[in-house]
C-alpha cells in the first residue's frame, strides 16, 4: 500500500541544513498495523505528516496505492489523502465552535456528500462510538476520551483507506487510553484497517504488528 | 446553489464565533459601522454639493455672464452682475445664444388684506421658463411673463399667504417699491434647495416694479444679472471670446470684461458670489476625509481579523487536515467577512440616519441620504463588495495559505521583527489620525485668529435694526426715543450692512492723479456718531462735526489704504471727486484700516460719504442689558410702525456669516476627526492584542526568569511605539504641505508653527501608551504557568 525510497527530510536555515529524517525506506502492507517509537526529535511526527501528505520530503520517493505521491501537484495530493487518510491527534483538534455532530460531519460538507447520506453515516458513527447523546455538546464539554473518540469517529466518517495516530493517547488517562487502543485494535482486526501510530509507550506500541525505531531522523530498528 | 449545507454551516459557525468573542465583534463591527456612517454622510453631503443646479434639462448649455475686472495692477474680481443692456445686444449679436434673460433679485413686500408679506423675488423675461427648470403645479406658465402685471408664486408662499384658499386669479399689492398690484397666475414647485437661485416668486422684468427709474437703462451700471442658454454643442470658448469685449465697445475706458460660467459650476466657484456659496476646498478635504475614514476603518477590520485569526490558526489547521480545500477555506472567510459586513453595514446606515440632523446642522444644507437612489444603492452594494474583498480576502488568503502543519504544530509563531503588511496598515492608520490632528488644529487656530483679528473696529454690541418706511418716516422720534435709554450708547446710519453689497465707484479722482487707471473704492455713507457707533480710531485729522458744517457736504474721510493708493504723506487738505455721486470736496481726516469683508480679501481703499444713501440703522448697545435693551427697542418700534414686526440682527454675527464655510468646516470634521481617532485607538488595540497574544510564552519565561511587570511593559510598548514615531515621520510633510495649501486661501493667516504637529504626535503616542498599558499589564499580570501551558 506504502512505499518509501529514501525519504529525506530537512531544513534549511542561512545555508545550514537540519537533517530531520534521512534516507528512510519503509514499505507498509494493506492491512497492517504499525508503531512508530523513538525519543523526541527523531522525526516520528515528521514521517507521520509526510505519509499523511501534510508534509513533504524534501527527498525520495513515496508511492500511495502505487500513485507516486511525491511527483503530484499539490490539488491531486490534497484529493488523493482526503479520500484515502485519516488522521488523529494528540490534542484531539476538534474545532471548539462546533458540536460533536458537526465536527464530524465537516469532512462529509468537504467531500460533497449529500445530505439525507450524511444523516446516516453520522448516525451509525455516533451509534457504534456510543456517543449518541452526546451529538449535540460542544469539545469543550467533553472528557477527553470522549474528545478522542470523536475524533476517531471524524477521520473514519470518510471510511479511510489509512489510519495515521500521532500519539492519541498521550493526553489520557490509562482507562480512556486503554479504550481508544482497543477500538483501534478492533478497526484494524474487523475491518481490516491500515493504521500507523506514533507513540512514547511500550505498552501501547504493543498493539502493532510491528515496531519501527527512530533514531536522530534514521531508522535504527524494526521488530 | 439551494440550500448549500456550507453556507449554513459557515454562517452558523461564524454567529458562535460572534457570540463567543463579543468584545472582538462589537469592535469590529462598531469599527467598521462607524466607518460607512462617516463615509455614508460625508458621501451624501458630497453629492448634494455636487448636485446644484443639475436639476434643469438644459443644465449642459445653461450659463452665466460674469464681469470680470481687470486692473493694471494685474489684480481681477469678479461680478455677477452686468448692465441691462446686455440681455438684448446677447439675443441679438451672438448667434450661439439661443436664449437669454435678465434675472433682477427685488426684495418685495406683498400686502394681502391688511397681512403683510416680506419675499424674495426675481423680474425676469419671458425665456427665463424656456432655459430653467421650475415645474408649475397650477396655472400656465404660457404668456405668463409677457403679461404685465402678472406673477407665479412657490407652493410655499402660496400656502404662507393664501392657506388652503386657490391662489390663482387673486391679487396682491406690492407696497415697498410701490409697484402696484398683481394677479397671481401660476403656482410652481419650491426651488430646490441644492440651487443657486432662491426666491418665492417672478414676476415680469420692468424696472418700474423694482423701483428703478429709466435711468438703468445704460451700460455703464451693472446691477442686474444675465442668464444665457446656449444652443446645443455651441462652444463656450467661442462664446467667451465674443462677449468679452462688448462692454468695451460701448465704454472704451472701461476694465470691464465679461466671460461666462457653467450654471452648473456657480455653487462650487469661488470668485463669484452666490447665495448659498460652496467650498470647493470643503468638499475637496471632506472627500479626502471620507477617504481616509473608510480606509481606517478597513484597515481597522483587517488588522482585527488577522489578530483574531493568529488565535484561529489552529481551526484553519484542522480544517484543512479534514479535508477542506484552499477554495472552500477563502469560501469560509469571505462567508464570515459578509456577515460581519452585512451587519456593519446595517449598523452603519441606522447610524448615518440617527447622525444625519446634526450632519445637516453642520453643513447648513439639508442633504439627504438617499439609499434607493441609483448612487445610494451603489454605494452600500461598493462598500460591501470592498468590505468583503479588502477586509475578508486579506486574512483569508494570509490564513489559508499556511501550511496545515505549521499552524498546528507551532501554535503561535515566534515573534517575528521587521515589516510586515499588518504592521504597514497600522502605521497608516497612525499617518492619518496624525494628518487629521495637525490639519484640525491649523484650521481651528486661523479661525481663532480670524476671530479674535483686530478688526480694526469694535463688532461687539452693535445691533442692526431693519428700517421699514413708517420708521424711516418718523426716524427722529425713533432715534430720540431710543435713546432715553441709557444703555443706548449711540445711534447712526451708513449705506449697507458692512461686507455685504457695499457701493463702489471706479469714477473717482484726486489732487496730482497720474495715470488713468480706474481703481475700485468703497464709498461708506455716515451720519453722526458713526465713529462712536462703530468704534473706528481716525488716525490723522477728524471725522465729520456739525461744528464744521461745510465739511458735510464737502469733506472726505479716507481710510489708510486710500491714502497709500493715493500716494499721500498727508492727505488732510488734499482735495478728492466722486464722479458718480457727484461730490467734490477736501481730505478731513484719515481712518485706521478696519475689515468689513471677510479677512480672505485684502482691505480695499474706502472714503467715506457723509450722509450718502442712508438707509441702514445701527445702534450701540451697553453689555450687560442687552435683553432689555431689546425689549426698549421692540417698544419704540412699536409705538412707530405698529404693523410691522422688528427685525434686527448684530454685528459680530453678521460678521461670523462671512465664514461659514469655515466654521463649517471646523464644526464637522471636529466630529470626524474623533472618529478616526477612535478607530485608530480600536486598530492599536487589535495590534497590542495580537502581539500580547503572540508573546504569551516568551513573557511567561521572562517571568519564570525574574523579569518584573514594568520590564514587560516596556518590552512590549517599545516594540508599538516605535511605529508611532515612524508614523509622525511620514505624516509631518504631509500635514504641512496640505496646511499651507489651504491657508492660502486667507490674506491675513497664521504662521505655520511646529508644535501642532508635535502636539499630534504626542497625543498619537499618548493614546497608544494607554491602549498598551491596560492590555500589557493584563498579560504580565499573568501567572507564567498558564502561560506557558497555553503551549
Amino acid at each position: 500500500m506504502i512505499r518509501l525510497n529514501d525519504i529525506t527530510k530537512y531544513y534549511t536555515n542561512k545555508f545550514v541544513k537540519t537533517f530531520v529524517l534521512r534516507s528512510i525506506n519503509l514499505e507498509v502492507k494493506e492491512g497492517e498495523f504499525i508503531t512508530i517509537m523513538g525519543p523526541s526529535g527523531a522525526g516520528k511526527s515528521t514521517l507521520l505528516y509526510i505519509l499523511g501528505m501534510l508534509d513533504t520530503a524534501s527527498e525520495g520517493e513515496y508511492y500511495f496505492m502505487d500513485e507516486p505521491a511525491h511527483q503530484l501537484k499539490e490539488k491531486e495530493r490534497t484529493a488523493l489523502h482526503h479520500h484515502n487518510i485519516g488522521f488523529i491527534f494528540q490534542q484531539y483538534h476538534l474545532i471548539d465552535e462546533m458540536t460533536v455532530y458537526e465536527n464530524i460531519e465537516t469532512p462529509l460538507l468537504y467531500k460533497k456528500v449529500k445530505s439525507s447520506e450524511r444523516k446516516g453515516l453520522i448516525a451509525d458513527m455516533l451509534d457504534r462510538f456510543n456517543i449518541v447523546a452526546k451529538k449535540g455538546l460542544f469539545p469543550a464539554q467533553l472528557s477527553g476520551g470522549q474528545q478522542q473518540l470523536t475524533a476517531v469517529a471524524r477521520a473514519l466518517i470518510i471510511r479511510p483507506r489509512l489510519l495515521l495516530a500521532d500519539e492519541p493517547t498521550g493526553n489520557l488517562n490509562s482507562k480512556q487510553g486503554k479504550e481508544i487502543m482497543d477500538l483501534l485494535k478492533k478497526l484494524n482486526e474487523e475491518e481490516g484497517m491500515t493504521i500507523l501510530q506514533v507513540t512514547h509507550s511500550e505498552e501501547k506500541a504493543a498493539y502493532g504488528h510491528r515496531i519501527i525505531h527512530l533514531k536522530d531522523g534514521w531508522i535504527e530498528n524494526e521488530e | 446553489m439551494k440550500s448549500n449545507p456550507m453556507i449554513k454551516n459557515n454562517l452558523k459557525i461564524t454567529l458562535r464565533h460572534v457570540r463567543k468573542d463579543k468584545i472582538f465583534s462589537i469592535i469590529n463591527i462598531a469599527g467598521l459601522a462607524i466607518g460607512i456612517a462617516a463615509c455614508l454622510l460625508l458621501i451624501s453631503w458630497i453629492k448634494y454639493e455636487l448636485s446644484f443646479d443639475k436639476f434643469h434639462k438644459n443644465q449642459d448649455n445653461l450659463y452665466k455672464v460674469i464681469t470680470k475686472n481687470v486692473y493694471s495692477s494685474g489684480k481681477i474680481t469678479h461680478f455677477g452682475q452686468t448692465p441691462m443692456l446686455l440681455t438684448d445686444y446677447l439675443r441679438k449679436n451672438i448667434p450661439e445664444v439661443k436664449d437669454a434673460t435678465i434675472y433682477w433679485r427685488r426684495p418685495w413686500q406683498l400686502k394681502r388684506g391688511e397681512k403683510q408679506f416680506m419675499t424674495r423675488g426675481i423680474l425676469t423675461e419671458s425665456d427665463f421658463l424656456n432655459m430653467f427648470t421650475f415645474p408649475f403645479t397650477k396655472g400656465n406658465p404660457e404668456n405668463l411673463l409677457s403679461e404685465p402685471r402678472s406673477i407665479a408664486i412657490s407652493e410655499s408662499l402660496s400656502k404662507k399667504i393664501f392657506g388652503d384658499e386657490d391662489p390663482i386669479g387673486k391679487r396682491l399689492s406690492e407696497i415697498s417699491y410701490g409697484a402696484g398690484d398683481f394677479t397671481v397666475k401660476g403656482i410652481f414647485k419650491d426651488v430646490p434647495s441644492n440651487s443657486h437661485m432662491e426666491f418665492e416668486f417672478f414676476g415680469p422684468f420692468n424696472l418700474q416694479y423694482g423701483g428703478y427709474g429709466t435711468s438703468f437703462n445704460k451700460w455703464d451700471l451693472s446691477d442686474f444679472e444675465t442668464y444665457v442658454l446656449l444652443h446645443t454643442g455651441a462652444s463656450q470658448n467661442e462664446f467667451d471670446t465674443k462677449i468679452k469685449d462688448i462692454i468695451k465697445k460701448q465704454l472704451p475706458d472701461t476694465i470691464e470684461e465679461l466671460y461666462s460660467l457653467k450654471v452648473k459650476d456657480i455653487h462650487l466657484n469661488q470668485d463669484v458670489w452666490s447665495h448659498k456659496q460652496g467650498s470647493k476646498t470643503n468638499v475637496f478635504i471632506f472627500s479626502t476625509v471620507a477617504f481616509l475614514i473608510f480606509l481606517l476603518a478597513c484597515i481597522n477590520y483587517i488588522n482585527l481579523t488577522i489578530a483574531k485569526a493568529a488565535i484561529r490558526r489552529r481551526e484553519v489547521g484542522i480544517m484543512k487536515v479534514v479535508g477542506a480545500s484552499r477554495k472552500s477555506l477563502l469560501f469560509k472567510f469571505i462567508t464570515e467577512s459578509s456577515v460581519f459586513s452585512l451587519f456593519s453595514i446595517i449598523f452603519g446606515i441606522f447610524l448615518a440616519y440617527l447622525l444625519l440632523p446634526l450632519m445637516q446642522k453642520l453643513s447648513g444644507a439639508l442633504v439627504p441620504i438617499n439609499l434607493y437612489e441609483g448612487y445610494g444603492l451603489g454605494m452600500i452594494l461598493f462598500i460591501f463588495l470592498l468590505t468583503i474583498l479588502v477586509a475578508g480576502l486579506y486574512p483569508a488568503l494570509h490564513l489559508s495559505s499556511l501550511k496545515p502543519l505549521t499552524m498546528l504544530k507551532e501554535k503561535i509563531s515566534s515573534h517575528k521583527k521587521g515589516f510586515s503588511v499588518r504592521k504597514g496598515l497600522v502605521l497608516f492608520q497612525f499617518s492619518v489620525f496624525i494628518l487629521l490632528i495637525v490639519g484640525f488644529m491649523f484650521i481651528f487656530n486661523q479661525l481663532v485668529f480670524i476671530v479674535n483679528q483686530d478688526l480694526g473696529f469694535d463688532k461687539d454690541q452693535v445691533m442692526h435694526i431693519d428700517l421699514t418706511s413708517d420708521v424711516s418716516k418718523n426716524w427722529r422720534t425713533f432715534r430720540t426715543e431710543l435713546l432715553k435709554n441709557p444703555d443706548i450708547q449711540a445711534f447712526t446710519f451708513t449705506n449697507t450692512i458692512p461686507g455685504r453689497n457695499e457701493s463702489t465707484t471706479k469714477d473717482w479722482d484726486w489732487e496730482g492723479k497720474v495715470g488713468d487707471e480706474k481703481i475700485k473704492l468703497s464709498i461708506v455713507g455716515v451720519y453722526d456718531d458713526f465713529i462712536k457707533t462703530f468704534g473706528m480710531k481716525i488716525k490723522k485729522g477728524r471725522f465729520f462735526s456739525r461744528e464744521f458744517p461745510s465739511e458735510l457736504e464737502q469733506g472726505f474721510v479716507i481710510n489708510e489704504e486710500a491714502a497709500r493708493i493715493m500716494g499721500f504723506e498727508d492727505p488732510i487738505g488734499k482735495t478728492m471727486k466722486l464722479g458718480n455721486v457727484n461730490r467734490s470736496g477736501k481730505i478731513i481726516g484719515v481712518v485706521q484700516d478696519y475689515h468689513f469683508s471677510s479677512l480672505r480679501e485684502k482691505i480695499e481703499p474706502m472714503v467715506m460719504a457723509f450722509g450718502f444713501g442712508l438707509d441702514t440703522l445701527f445702534i450701540r448697545i451697553n453689555n450687560q442689558n442687552t435683553q432689555s435693551v431689546i425689549s426698549h427697542v421692540e417698544g419704540v418700534f412699536k409705538k412707530i410702525a405698529p404693523q410691522d414686526t422688528l427685525k434686527y440682527s448684530f454685528m459680530d454675527e453678521e460678521l461670523s456669516r462671512l465664514y461659514t464655510n469655515e466654521q463649517r468646516l471646523i464644526d464637522t470634521l471636529k466630529y470626524f476627526t474623533i472618529l478616526a481617532i477612535f478607530i485608530s485607538a480600536l486598530g492599536l488595540y487589535g495590534l497590542t492584542l495580537y502581539n500580547s497574544n503572540q508573546r504569551t510564552k516568551e513573557i511567561g519565561i521572562r517571568k519564570v526568569n525574574g523579569a518584573r511587570i514594568s520590564d514587560i511593559v516596556y518590552l512590549l510598548a517599545k516594540d508599538s511605539l516605535r511605529w508611532v514615531v515612524l508614523a509622525n515621520i511620514i505624516a509631518w510633510p504631509l500635514a504641512f504641505w496640505a496646511v499651507s495649501q489651504w491657508l492660502q486661501n486667507f490674506a491675513y493667516r497664521i504662521n505655520i508653527t511646529a508644535w501642532p504637529f508635535i502636539t499630534a504626535g504626542i497625543a498619537a503616542f499618548v493614546i497608544s501608551l494607554l491602549v498598551i498599558l491596560s492590555q500589557t499589564i493584563k498579560t504580565a499580570r499573568a501567572n507564567p504557568v498558564d502561560s506557558l501551558k497555553y503551549e
